[in-house]
């Protein structure tokens, strides 16, 4: 039998420290973190419902026509995030268990490319399903029948506001594909790893 | 939850339980970090045998939670710090020196540790596992890396950690 390395001499001579950790504390701690899950979609669909009712109010309280269907668009495009966050939320979870006792290297190319599909598809299930909406409520509110301000200025209103907001969601989206360009280099570089 | 779950779950703790602290003191400097991320060892081990279908052993199940978990752990806690020493950086590879010396320092331990901590994923995972005692082809089945790969990157891992041994005991 070969002679023990000394550094695993060492690392096996290690005193535990006092620890314990009964069944049903490791019962209770599991469902609190479960519920801290829940916990943080509550507040997801916490903010979403106010959004539903802010929006849904002004649409019936308004009397402008197209600030109403830009308010009824902004109330379907949030039930159609609530929903695709549910639905990730569901298969996160799932996949999550699954994976425990995979290897580290399938574990971790999982994570990443999860987050690839989040960042990279930002646009089709986050943003994209709010933007008609927007464009609608703020030509609806800038062009509304009852205003009194002259053209030029509710063309002014429109452009402003609608240029601040496409300046957001732009720089929001160029840090998305640097992110997701920065996973996929992961991604490749841990791929080249496992065919070593 | 079932009952073989528990008790599945009960023998690997006792079994392993050890040895999970090692992992979890090679993860996490921090001792109340450090006790938090020992019992999410515990929960995702727990909630994990509710899934294990006894396709790898039980012992290679139990490391690549533990090490999964860890993992998590080390990418959310040092996602800002990524002052990393690559083995790719190693350039200078001594032939493994005599340690002894350096064992008998009281500091040793805290110092092994200390380095293990500073490499980056999979060496860290890799180097620990090889000190659990593991050889490379179990250490290639929970990283999920060939044997081959796994000794050489040992053999790297090594002369890196005996030069910083024999670094702190020369100066």
């Amino acid at each position: 039998m070969s002679e023990r390395d000394p550094l695993q001499s060492l690392w096996m001579k290690q005193k535990p420290e006092p620890f314990a950790m009964s069944l049903d504390e490791v019962h209770t701690r599991a469902v609190r973190l479960q519920q801290r899950v829940q916990t943080r979609n509550r507040g997801e669909y916490l903010a979403a419902i106010l959004v539903i009712g802010v929006f849904a109010y002004t649409a019936i309280q308004t009397p402008a026509p197209l600030a109403q269907l830009g308010a009824v668009l902004i109330v379907l495009g949030t039930i159609y995030v609530v929903w695709q966050l549910h639905r990730l939320g569901r298969a996160a979870t799932k996949a999550e268990t699954e994976a425990a006792g995979a290897s580290w290297s399938d574990f971790y190319r999982a994570q990443l490319v999860k987050q690839h599909a989040a960042v990279s598809s930002v646009w089709s299930w986050y943003l994209g399903p709010l933007v008609p909406g927007f464009i609608v409520f703020v030509a609806g509110v800038a062009f509304a029948p009852a205003g009194h301000a002259p053209l030029f200025a509710r063309i002014a209103i429109f452009a402003v506001t609608i240029g601040i907001a496409a300046a957001a969601f732009l720089g929001i989206a160029a840090l998305n594909r640097a992110a997701a360009r920065a996973l996929q280099r992961e991604i490749d570089s841990l791929d080249a790893l496992t065919r070593t | 939850m079932s009952a073989g779950q528990d008790e599945r779950y009960a023998a690997a703790a006792a079994e392993y339980g050890q040895a999970l602290q090692r992992l979890a003191h090679a993860a996490e400097a921090n001792p109340e970090r450090r006790r938090d991320l020992l019992q999410d060892m515990h929960v995702a081990l727990w909630r994990s045998f509710a899934a294990f279908d006894g396709r790898c052993s039980e012992r290679t199940w139990v490391y690549r939670v533990a090490n999964n978990v860890a993992a998590t752990h080390i990418g959310k806690e040092s996602r800002a710090n990524r002052a990393k020493v690559s083995l790719d950086q190693i350039t200078d590879l001594p032939a493994p020196q005599n340690l002894s010396e350096a064992i008998e320092e009281s500091d040793a331990l805290e110092r092994l540790r200390a380095l293990i901590r500073a490499l980056p994923a999979p060496d860290r995972q890799i180097i620990t596992l090889y000190l659990e005692g593991l050889d490379a082809a179990a250490i290639g089945e929970i990283v999920g890396l060939s044997s081959g790969a796994i000794a050489t990157r040992i053999s790297r891992l090594k002369s890196h950690l005996a030069q910083h041994f024999q670094e702190r005991t020369h100066v």
